[in-house]
């Protein structure tokens, strides 16, 4: 995770730490936390060979993500086998919502100006002072674009950089910090990414063995992010982003035997502008946010055989919210808090008969943390108020819900740094637009979906005097989730599936992670980690299919990652590789549905130029997919064989 | 991507089955063997390629893997809808893969592909081969050449065709304009090729089937509105207009020596399904004989087609479960009895049953 930042040259840093200290930072902070929380830096995010959070979030353990293929494909993140609609995505600070279908496309999430990536299973748990919705699903994503690090007379940065690579792909993007004051800062960002998409593939029917090419699978997509941070000091701050993201792009679809390639079109656009006023006192603390969200996509699908010849669908969302936190310190060691979020989600479509809801929801959490120095408690109770109200047709009544949260670390022995920690959260997630409105499918009596965690585990991280290593990660976490009343699509009538409370399913799994320190080898520097995800995910919904008792699809029981980083004076190398086991398309645990085992090799380098006073520069080759692995993550979505980017970023 | 597939993931619901040909052929009865084996269209998910052929075979009581699979060494396609036997051959409609797959009826082994868009039905009249391609028309097959000679236009989103004397009649749905259903049944001339009129009937119309007495009867769907619920129409063929309707809704039927065999899933206003019932109708008097089919209470998750064995009466019901679960065909003697069963595993979503003499 930290491969490359044991550099310490490339850093802003003024002071010199001592080596002691540096050895200190090298640990990654995850080691305290009470629940399993996995982090990216932008160092160890530069080694990845990746244009998205989805290529990046693929290393961390216990994550599954969903990839149907290229750049424009739609990739969601199923953390745990949970799924995606148990996933929160937080965006500095205030989290991204889609209330039509729950999902967050990470595709759409570029990694251009992203600091930090940290995933906690159960919720954020270092500071109780958040806002109640990050309390609200089982798994959360935070995205993080962080502050800018100005020398000390420096007014403005800049950040300009531009990909280029197979497929068409041409990815410039800019930033630009300014310093107003010593208390206000700007920064604008924007990024455009364009690629025609077209990658050739392999497609096996049976005996035979086909080359072809993908297509319908561009993308065009622009993006511009306006960040002001006015900070008083420390504990004084407020900041306010506007962002705006718009694309279009192919759908290709799936493989068809003689019927290979589609011409369906999807156009996004989306608009947020947020704000956070954090503040503390002397022995309490407030956070405050709102924001506003716009959403619209339009789908159009020019072969659909009705009259008109096509299918024009556009769809728009907006959202209001605001949300209050307020923490207080009893003594030193135990603190509460109380959160309450209100959120205000209304959808609009084109469609026959459109629902068009609007949902109310609040939510207000009571939370607690006793703190010791070997021992830390956490508790919350969540309770959730939703109302939905609708202009046409059937409305489901009230929802309310109270929801728990409790946790522990403890550390058995003070002088070894191993500590046993453990979680208990029961929450839902609940009926998205689609799952209730949907013209002739949604179902106003579908019920939340319940998911129940256990985990419990153990971290290790030690300073070792060894000749080689200097520090040793490790981290092991067994787990235990169970969903019912999993709301899934079964068959209707003519055309159309009805949304049901039907699945039932029981996980089982452990995720584990590895992070390994050297010592520099005359100026080398090497770093080496890895992870290991088993699960079994068991499908309980019917005992009289046979299905029954099945493993889920798409989840292989065993998977893993490794990434390997030597840095020599201006030459940075990474080796990045994920494996997957063999796992079962949607269908009965049976060979024939068996997919096969894949995995994926990437290496880059990078080095820095050598140019004095006219900034950094920075040149960079990325190989992915090095042995052209032929595979698919979601079957008959082929994913792109090898490929190359290059790339030239420049700091001034 | 997701919410767009909800429309297609349950394609709809075929029409045709092997005997209505019979039923207007001839005075004197074709000598029907028994059948020894049985073919078993699996319709597949759709966008999986998961079309398949399921062999079983009566006297040993097994059902092969994918027959088509392992006679051409390739899968069928995306989404099987339909098939019939024709002059020793097998034809089947994969309609996701804009394609009608003709083989060897005895051996499935392919002898030819013809490229139709998007077929769904298929049936057979004199020495040709006709099928609905749900963007509007009608294929008429060749079935020497194994090519289409002609097509006609008809209405929109065509599903089920019958034939009654030198007409075919086929069924306009407009399933893919919702709500504005089409509401008509096409009446081709099987002499000039040429659609001779459009009969008004009720919206959503699905399947279609003749009797002895000279009726067709089409079921719809309706529009899901009060005014328009589902229910089957009965056309009289002598003069081509509406004559009567049938005031049972049937979600899909078939029609043996005249008596009509169904099946209806009810859902109520959330989509919720609400039972399965398997009315058996008189198609002449319109009587219901029995409101249930099944006699013993066997359960069947989710009826999906029937097929008749002219050979003996026997009606297979074929049981898609959830569309992901492996399907399973079910046996029953015409008194409704259980006589046996066969999963068709790999295959998901059994729909028509052949019948190998």
């Amino acid at each position: 995770m930290f491969c490359c930042t044991i550099k310490t040259s490339g850093q802003d840093t003024s002071h010199v730490l001592k080596n002691v200290d540096v050895q200190a930072q090298q640990l990654p902070e995850n080691g305290r936390s009470v629940v399993p929380m996995q982090q990216l830096k932008k160092d160890a995010l530069n080694g990845l060979n990746s244009l998205s959070v989805a290529d990046a979030v693929k290393y961390f353990s216990g994550v599954l993500v969903k990839d149907y293929g290229g750049l424009g494909g739609l990739k969601t993140i199923s953390v745990r086998s949970l799924g995606a609609n148990h996933t929160g995505v937080m965006y500095d600070g205030i989290m991204l919502s889609d209330a039509q279908g729950g999902q967050i496309d990470l595709g759409k999430l570029s990694l251009d100006n992203i600091e930090e990536i940290n995933l906690y299973n159960g919720q954020p748990s270092g500071n109780i002072c958040q806002p109640a919705r990050s309390y609200t699903t089982a798994t959360v994503l935070q995205l993080n674009t962080g502050l800018p690090v100005f020398k000390d007379d420096q007014r403005i940065k800049l950040n300009l950089g531009y990909k280029t690579g197979s497929f068409g792909l041409i990815n410039p993007s800019a930033t630009v910090h300014y310093r107003w004051s010593d208390k206000f800062y700007s920064s604008f960002n924007t990024e455009w990414q364009k690629a025609n998409g077209e990658y050739p593939f392999t497609f096996r029917n049976g005996d035979s063995l086909e080359k072809m090419k993908r297509v319908n699978a561009d993308i065009d997509a622009i993006r511009f992010e306006l960040d002001n941070k006015l900070i008083f000091n420390d504990s004084n701050r407020i900041a306010v982003k506007a962002y705006f993201y718009k694309s279009e792009r192919g759908l290709p679809g799936s493989i068809i035997i003689n019927n290979p390639n589609s011409s369906q079109r999807l156009w996004d656009r989306i608009f947020f502008l947020q704000g956070n006023w954090s503040r503390k006192f002397k022995n309490s603390q407030l956070l405050v946010n709102a924001k506003y969200n716009f959403s619209y996509n339009r789908f159009l699908n020019p072969e659909y055989l009705n009259n008109s010849g096509r299918l024009d669908n556009t769809y728009q969302q907006r959202e209001y919210y605001l949300s209050g936190s307020y923490a207080y310190n009893i003594t030193s060691q135990l603190q509460v808090s109380y959160s309450a979020d209100f959120i205000t989600n209304t959808m609009g479509a084109n469609t026959y008969n459109f629902a068009h809801p609007t949902r109310l929801t609040l939510l207000n959490v009571l939370a607690a943390k006793w703190k010791l120095q070997r021992l830390e408690l956490q508790g919350n109770l969540l309770y959730t108020l939703v109302n939905d109200q609708v202009k046409k047709g059937l409305e489901p009544g009230n929802k309310r819900k109270l929801t728990p949260y409790i946790g522990a670390s403890y550390q058995p022995w003070l002088f070894i740094p191993v500590r046993i920690r453990g979680y208990y959260k029961n929450i839902f997630r609940l009926p998205t637009f689609n799952d209730l409105y949907y013209t002739d499918l949604g179902n106003t009596n579908v019920k939340p979906e319940f998911a129940q965690q256990y985990d419990l585990g153990l971290t290790w991280q030690q300073n070792v005097s060894g000749r080689l290593l200097q520090a040793v990660s490790l981290t092991i976490d067994a787990y235990y989730n169970h969903v019912k009343d999993k709301i899934v699509a079964l068959p209707g009538n003519l055309f159309q599936w009805r949304i049901q409370n039907y699945g039932k399913v029981d996980i089982k799994g452990l995720d584990a992670g590895i992070q390994l320190y050297f010592k520099p080898i005359g100026k080398t520097h090497i770093s080496l980690k890895g992870n290991y995800t088993y699960q079994q995910a068991t499908d309980l919904s019917n005992p009289s299919l046979s299905t029954y008792k099945n493993q889920l699809p798409y989840t292989p029981k065993n998977s893993g990652a490794a990434n390997l980083g030597i840095e020599y004076k201006s030459w940075s190398f990474n080796y990045n590789a994920l494996f997957s086991a063999s796992r079962y398309q949607p269908g009965d645990n049976i060979p024939y549905n068996l997919l096969a085992s894949w995995n994926t090799q990437d290496v880059s380098l990078s080095y820095l130029l050598p140019v004095k006073n006219m900034g950094k520069w920075k040149l960079s080759f990325e190989l992915n997919n090095i042995f052209n692995q032929q595979y698919d993550i979601i079957k008959f979505y082929p994913m792109p064989g090898r490929s190359f980017r290059l790339g030239l970023n420049c700091k001034l | 991507m997701r919410k767009n597939l909800w429309k297609w993931l349950v394609p709809a619901i075929v029409l045709v089955n092997a005997c209505s040909k019979d039923d207007n052929v001839a005075p004197v009865t074709p000598v029907i063997n028994p059948a020894s084996g049985l073919f078993v269209l699996d319709e597949g998910a759709f966008g999986t390629n998961s079309a398949m052929l399921t062999y079983f075979d009566i006297a040993t009581s097994t059902a092969s893997d994918d027959i088509y699979k392992q006679q051409n060494g390739t899968s069928l396609g995306d989404v099987g809808n339909d098939a019939i036997n024709y002059g020793g051959k097998m034809y089947i409609v994969v309609n996701n893969s804009n394609k009608i797959v003709v083989t060897d009826a005895k051996t499935a082994k392919l002898i030819s592909t013809i490229a139709l868009n998007q077929p769904r039905s298929i049936i057979s009249y004199k020495d040709k081969v006709i099928a609905t391609s749900w963007d509007g028309n009608v294929a008429v097959i060749d079935t020497m050449a194994l090519t289409i000679s002609k097509t006609i236009k008809v209405g929109s989103n065509p599903e089920g065709l019958a034939v009654q004397g030198s007409n075919i009649y086929v069924v306009n749905s407009g399933g893919l304009n919702a709500p504005a259903y089409d509401n008509t049944v096409s009446v081709i001339d099987g002499n000039s090729w040429t659609e001779t009129k459009k009969i008004t009937i009720g919206p959503n119309g699905q399947k279609v089937a003749v009797n002895s007495a000279g009726n067709v009867l089409v079921s719809t769907f309706g529009d899901y509105t009060a005014k328009n619920p589902p229910r089957i129409y009965i056309i009289d063929a002598a003069n081509n207009t509406l004559k009567d309707s049938i005031d049972k809704p049937v979600s899909y039927f078939t029609v043996f020596n005249d008596t009509a065999y169904s099946f209806y899933t009810e859902y109520d206003e959330n989509y919720q399904l609400k039972g399965i019932t398997y009315p058996v109708i008189d198609t002449k008097t319109k009587a219901v004989i029995r409101e249930n089919f099944i006699t013993d209470g066997t359960k069947i998750v989710y009826p999906y087609g029937i097929s008749i064995d002219e050979n003996n009466g026997d009606v297979y019901i074929t049981d898609a479960k959830d569309f992901i679960a492996s399907g399973e065909v079910f046996c029953f003697s015409r008194e409704g009895k259980f006589k046996f069963k066969f999963s068709v595993t790999p295959g998901v979503g059994p729909k028509k049953v052949l019948f190998l003499r």
